[in-house]
């Protein structure tokens, strides 16, 4: 196993521990076969790079989008409020560039969440926000390799609250070029404009 | 049928801003449209506190979910987080927004999906006694803030 570089600020790290602290206490408070394979997903440096999942049509890998911009956002269906607001701008962005421009770009959401999202939840739920937007899910394991890849945090957490569990992630788009490297990311709370801003940045010229 | 609906939300939207009951004033309130599978959203608007003495919203109901809770998001680690809240304060002379990333009602399993344009009905109780019942219509929502824009990466 490659060893994880961590370079993460001390006042961040603390957080981080926490964090960790908090959803191991979660895992061996919980019922051990739904929680085993959760696990804060440690920060390290985003490199990026291929993966395959699965999509509601069958397995799905980065590297089909060569020759295109692939945009990647992390997150879960039942996500009350990050996820529908950015994948809510990225619908909005896509729409703002030329048909030309949008068919060179492929919108990723990836699930989080695999325990409670089925394929079909992901693409149907993806395709609300943009009609060619990819839902992509896989297990545990493999989520937590791409969520490493990308230096995606995430943590599930219980809590005191109807919806059982919730979670933690990190929420960056993460912008990958034609070359399949990772090229950029945009930061929660992007708006329409800035997004299409970074797609078209990456848009051969 | 545009001019209806729209017609339909300004008085919806003026209905919970005439509703004022020891000084409190809902304005804007309005549901975000999910996809159709999506089991939770939420409900956020403006709450003014026209009185003397700060008041607490303490719970929030709905006949839409199996159950409404209210929740705020904090940010720790780089982590967007979620969290239920006992109750949402609102300043004596002041206002509270309820907004995404922010507080807001949560619904947390909706019995079926909510499209755009319906109005879901609210009851909101405060800690002086007080509440009221509005109707929220479900909107697709757009952040239009602006922040750093994108950073390269090495």
């Amino acid at each position: 196993m490659p060893a994880i570089q961590l370079r993460i600020q001390p006042r961040h790290f603390l957080n981080l521990l926490l964090a960790a602290c908090v959803s191991i206490t979660g895992i061996a408070t919980a019922a051990p076969q739904e929680f085993t394979h959760s696990m804060a997903s440690m920060a390290g440096p985003a490199t990026g790079g291929d993966f395959s999942l699965d999509s509601a049509t069958g397995p799905v890998e980065l590297k089909q989008f060569r020759g295109k911009v692939a945009v990647l956002y992390f997150g879960y269906t039942s996500c009350p409020d990050a996820c529908p607001t950015t994948l809510s701008a990225l619908g909005a962005a896509m729409r703002g560039l030329k048909p030309n421009e949008a068919a060179k770009v492929q919108p990723i959401f990836i699930t989080l969440d695999p325990a409670r999202d089925s394929a079909e939840q992901m693409q149907e739920y993806s395709r609300f926000f943009y009609p060619t937007m990819l839902g992509l899910r896989g297990s545990d394991e493999k989520v937590a390799v791409v969520a490493r890849q990308y230096g995606v945090l995430y943590a599930r957490q219980k809590v005191d609250s109807s919806a059982n569990y919730v979670v933690d992630h990190s929420s960056l788009l993460y912008v990958i070029g034609v070359d399949g490297k990772l090229a950029r990311s945009v930061p929660y709370g992007a708006s329409p404009t800035e997004i299409k801003a970074a797609l078209r940045a990456t848009l051969p010229r | 049928m545009k001019r209806l609906f729209f017609t339909a939300m300004l008085i919806a939207v003026w209905s919970g801003v005439a509703l004022a009951e020891g000084g409190i004033t809902i304005s804007d309130p309005h549901v975000r449209l999910v996809p159709p599978s999506a089991e939770n959203t939420g409900i956020f608007m403006v709450i003014h506190n026209q009185g003397d003495k700060d008041v607490k919203l303490i719970r929030a109901e709905s006949p839409v979910a199996k159950s409404v809770e209210l929740h705020t998001v904090i940010e720790e680690g780089g982590m967007k987080k979620m969290r239920p809240v006992p109750d949402i304060t609102i300043k004596a002379k002041g206002e509270t927004m309820l907004k995404p990333g922010d507080y807001h009602v949560m619904l947390i399993g909706l019995y079926k999906p909510l499209p755009e344009g319906e109005e879901v009905p609210v009851t909101l109780k405060f800690d002086d006694g007080s509440s009221q019942t509005l109707k929220a219509p479900v909107r697709k929502i757009q952040m239009p803030m602006t922040i750093p824009a994108a950073m390269p990466m090495k």
